[in-house]
């Protein structure tokens, strides 16, 4: 019975698989890219409910501030009206990209800022998020991305003509050329964690790294600009039978609010 | 048929885009919802299986586009959840009560987790990291089944209230 209904479909399917196969190729790439730019301004107004809906959620939850809080709310929520809700949003916005003109200017860094459509694409805990620029903005594999304070967000994994993916610090898979601003300007490599926190690797035991030390990048990958902050170091794993230490570093991104980040192209000549 | 295909591409591209950047976003347990395969799983048995495959492959298809690494990952996915669900529904589940429902979501959500699994497995290959089996990821796993489950059940009682597909059919013999 299963076998003879599912006969109709098997031309459905076939037809499917044909799709996959030719889209793989890089055929119809135009279309994806065509319905993207439909989808995108949708997917950022969602995104941006979303974290309206995520704040308000989050605040309820710490109960050590939630009189003050509260307070606080019951305050604004009288005094504003819905027009100034969507002001403040619009001034919100601004201001982080005054910061990031701001920041610009003083690194001499040319940026592309991006909104974020979707978060934790690859389902594990805040490791990618994809942004609304692509290939056809300039932003290329491996290019550093930074919140509106020019902190490391993460690593330009892969790009398409109008979006890309930006794979998070704290992801296992975002690899960054990193020092530690201690006395021996300790170099290596700083991965991710469990979605959580960085780690530099095979630190040798004869350079001190302390608590508090700050990891910047180190310049030594092509496209990343060298003292970008990543975060600081919360914790020194070493034991005398090693030979390296490890570095846990916190990132000093809040992951859980992004909305707008930017890409650093390059510097300005 | 033209009006009935257009509103069924913008549900589907709502749905998606609900899932995608909504649902993604929210705090934890809430951001674990399926809201595509629970729409699949309601469709399969509230319409037919077709209209379920269609939209199995329009979510798919749009949930892919924003794949960065291969196209078709979704579609395949949920066509073959969609064919295991259709299978187990008119093989053994014979009856559209709620455990039937509780049942083909839990396949239907292990399903999509293990074929995630594997490829995860396959990336960690790749990338060199081991896959995450710790005791965290098992009850990370467990409270999203129960989010979903939970939300199964509610909608099953919803549609029970006002519908009467899901209640069984008494056929009563005609006294001569």
């Amino acid at each position: 019975m299963f076998r003879f209904k599912l006969k109709g479909y098997y031309r459905i399917i076939a037809v499917v698989l044909l799709l996959v196969f030719l889209l793989n190729l890089g055929y119809f790439e135009s279309v994806k890219t065509f319905v993207r730019a439909g989808l995108n301004p949708a997917l950022q107004a969602v995104y941006g409910a979303s974290g309206r809906v995520r704040d308000f959620f989050s605040g309820n939850k710490d109960s050590a501030e939630l009189s003050s809080e509260n307070d606080r709310l019951k305050e604004e929520a009288s005094r504003l009206t819905a027009e100034n809700a969507r002001l403040q949003t619009l001034e919100e916005e601004n201001e982080i990209l005054r910061k990031l003109i701001d920041f610009s200017s003083k690194n001499s860094f040319v940026l592309k800022p991006a909104n974020v459509l979707i978060e934790n694409y690859s389902n594990a805990s805040y490791s990618d998020v994809i942004i609304d620029k692509g290939s056809q903005d300039g932003i290329r594999d491996g290019f550093l991305a930074v919140n509106s304070a020019g902190l490391v967000v993460g690593k330009i994994s892969n790009v398409k003509e109008n979006i890309s993916r930006v794979e998070l610090a704290t992801s296992e898979k975002c690899k960054i050329a990193a020092t530690i601003q201690n006395e021996a300007r300790t170099t290596g490599i700083t991965y991710g964690e469990l979605g959580l926190t960085v780690t530099m690797d095979f630190i040798p035991l004869t350079e001190l790294v302390e608590e508090g030390d700050l990891a910047v990048t180190s310049g030594l990958e092509p496209g990343i600009p060298r003292g970008i902050t990543i975060g600081r170091v919360v914790k020194v794993e070493k034991s005398n039978n090693d030979l390296w230490q490890k570095a846990i570093i916190e990132p000093m991104v809040n992951y859980s609010n992004l909305s707008i980040i930017s890409v650093i192209l390059g510097k300005t000549n | 048929m033209a009006i009935k295909i257009t509103i069924n591409i913008v549900l589907i591209a709502a749905l998606v885009i609900v899932q995608l950047a909504f649902v993604g976003n929210l705090p934890y347990p809430a951001s674990s919802l399926k809201l595509v395969l629970i729409a699949l799983l309601y469709i399969l048995v509230l319409v037919s299986l077709k209209s379920s495959l269609w939209w199995a492959i329009g979510s798919g298809a749009l949930a892919d586009i924003y794949a960065m690494d291969f196209f078709g990952t979704s579609i395949l996915q949920l066509l073959v959840i969609v064919m295991i669900m259709h299978l187990l529904l008119v093989k053994y589940f014979t009856d559209r009560s709620i455990y039937t429902f509780i049942a083909l979501a839990s396949i239907a959500l292990l399903t999509q987790d293990a074929v995630r699994g594997l490829a995860g497995f396959a990336g960690g290959l790749i990338y060199g990291s081991p896959p995450d089996l710790s005791f965290e990821f098992f009850i990370y796993e467990g409270y999203a089944l129960l989010v979903n489950l939970a939300v199964v059940a509610i909608l099953f009682y919803f549609v029970n209230y006002i519908t009467v597909r899901f209640k069984p059919v008494f056929l009563i013999r005609k006294q001569k």
